[in-house]
């Protein structure tokens, strides 16, 4: 299941890509695992067909999805690489991360309050892999 | 009136004409009214009075044209047409109506935006993978389609008679033969029903069908069933019933063309069979809809009760 919130600040797009991303990294959504149809996934959530096709494509981009003729768009991402994420890929992560704990920071969370969702977050992604 | 006006096959198209035009006065008005507010029970008699005062004009123009029949062909003809007024009468005014006397119907008829709250959830199951029309069905249907043409071609191979009263010059100009051609154009049209009831089913199996904000399997199975019961509904109907009944009829015809005005009778009566089975079916899937979406109000809320009782 995925879901978005409308009431939500995120773009609506950008809650898709960082669903979409959560099912894979806890491995609800593995590779081979076909995903809805564009059309289907927009009626589902009553949003515009353009917003769901284009965080399709930004995950493609990213190599997380792929789009295979007769099948539609599946999961390519495997949890695990063998080789280990790329540089420019822990770059990327790390820089998501100083953002989310500086603005938690601004937001007037306590050290000990983010280390204890820190850390339930990443018994939530590590465990089933 | 005339006698010409009460003999079976004047009377027959009059009768269904009124019965359609009918119709969406009498589901509408059997609906339980769900509406709970005073203004939206204003608002619902606001609606059933256009829904009568709509049907009544109808009913004045039905009558009015039946009448004129007994004189004039043209008004005849109307008069068997008039069960098309049915439309304007559904969508235009009881289908507004059935939305005002309970909200699930309008959720159904409008859509999951306007209904669904903030929070949306979707099954990431691939629809399209889950269509319950499997080959050997699609083999059926193009049998289906294809037979008809078939059986009105081979009696193409056989000699037409000549009737000296018609006055034809030749074969091909003889009634027979014209029928004939006619019904074997009409009948190769079957066969694009294959063209285009694929994209049907798939319309139907992309049918939006939001979850309830926890996901939960028991909505999910409800959607499934009912997906299946609609798009196996669907090509039954239309892919084999229609086809297959058509067919058959204007095949007895070509081939027993003295038993005309039975087959006319039967063919009648069997398309108007056909037609209300269809209609009751898609009044039944939309009542399911209509079901499925109290069904999903019931479980948010229940969440809401539980998140409210947790605080």
């Amino acid at each position: 299941m995925l879901s978005i919130s409308l009431a939500s600040s995120v773009p609506i797009h950008d809650q898709l890509v960082a669903g979409l991303r959560g099912l894979i990294a806890e491995g609800k959504l593995a590779a081979g695992d076909e995903l809805p149809p564009v059309r289907q996934l927009a009626a589902d959530l009553g949003i515009n067909l353009n917003t769901v096709a284009r965080a399709y494509r930004d995950l493609t981009d990213a190599g997380l999805l792929a789009s295979v003729r007769g099948r539609g768009t599946i999961v390519i991402a495997t949890v695990e690489r063998a080789s280990g994420p790329k540089a420019e890929e822990r770059k990327r992560v790390e820089a998501g991360i100083a953002a989310a704990l500086s603005n938690a920071k601004i937001a007037g969370f306590t050290r000990e309050a983010i280390e204890a969702i820190a850390i339930r977050q990443i018994e939530r992604l590590w465990k089933t892999t | 009136m005339s006698d010409a006006l009460l003999t079976g096959d004047r009377l027959f198209p009059l009768l269904f004409a009124l019965g359609f035009i009918l119709f969406p006065l009498v589901f509408a008005g059997l609906i339980p009214n769900r509406a709970t507010q005073e203004s939206d029970r204003l608002k619902v008699r606001g609606k059933l009075t256009a829904l009568v005062l709509a049907t009544a004009l109808a009913l004045v123009i039905w009558g009015g044209l039946a009448f004129a029949g007994t004189r004039h062909p043209w008004a005849a003809t109307a008069a068997n047409f008039s069960w098309l007024m049915f439309f304007p009468l559904w969508f235009g005014f009881a289908m507004p109506m059935l939305g005002a006397k309970n909200p699930a119907w309008a959720i159904t008829m409008h859509g999951s935006a306007e209904s669904s709250g903030t929070v949306r959830t979707a099954s990431l199951v691939n629809r399209e993978r889950q269509n319950p029309v499997v080959r050997w069905m699609w083999v059926a249907a193009a049998i289906a389609c294809a037979a008809g043409p078939i059986a009105i071609a081979l009696r193409g191979l056989e000699l037409f008679p000549m009737d000296p009263a018609s006055g034809a010059a030749s074969i091909s100009e003889s009634p027979e033969h014209l029928a004939w051609l006619v019904l074997l154009l009409v009948s190769m049209t079957a066969p694009l029903n294959l063209l285009w009831l694929p994209r049907v089913l798939r319309a139907i199996l992309m049918e939006a069908e939001p979850m309830d904000v926890a996901g939960s399997s028991e909505l999910s199975e409800l959607y499934a069933r009912q997906r299946r019961r609609r798009v196996l509904g669907m090509f039954w109907l239309t892919g084999i019933a229609v086809p297959a009944s058509l067919g058959a009829i204007f095949a007895l015809v070509v081939w027993f063309p003295n038993l005309g005005s039975m087959w006319g009778l039967i063919g009648g009566l069997g398309g108007a069979l056909l037609g209300c089975f269809g209609a009751a079916f898609g009044f039944m899937m939309t009542a399911e809809r209509a079901k499925i979406a109290e069904v999903r109000g019931q479980l948010n809320a229940a969440l809401r009760g539980a998140g409210n009782t947790e605080a």
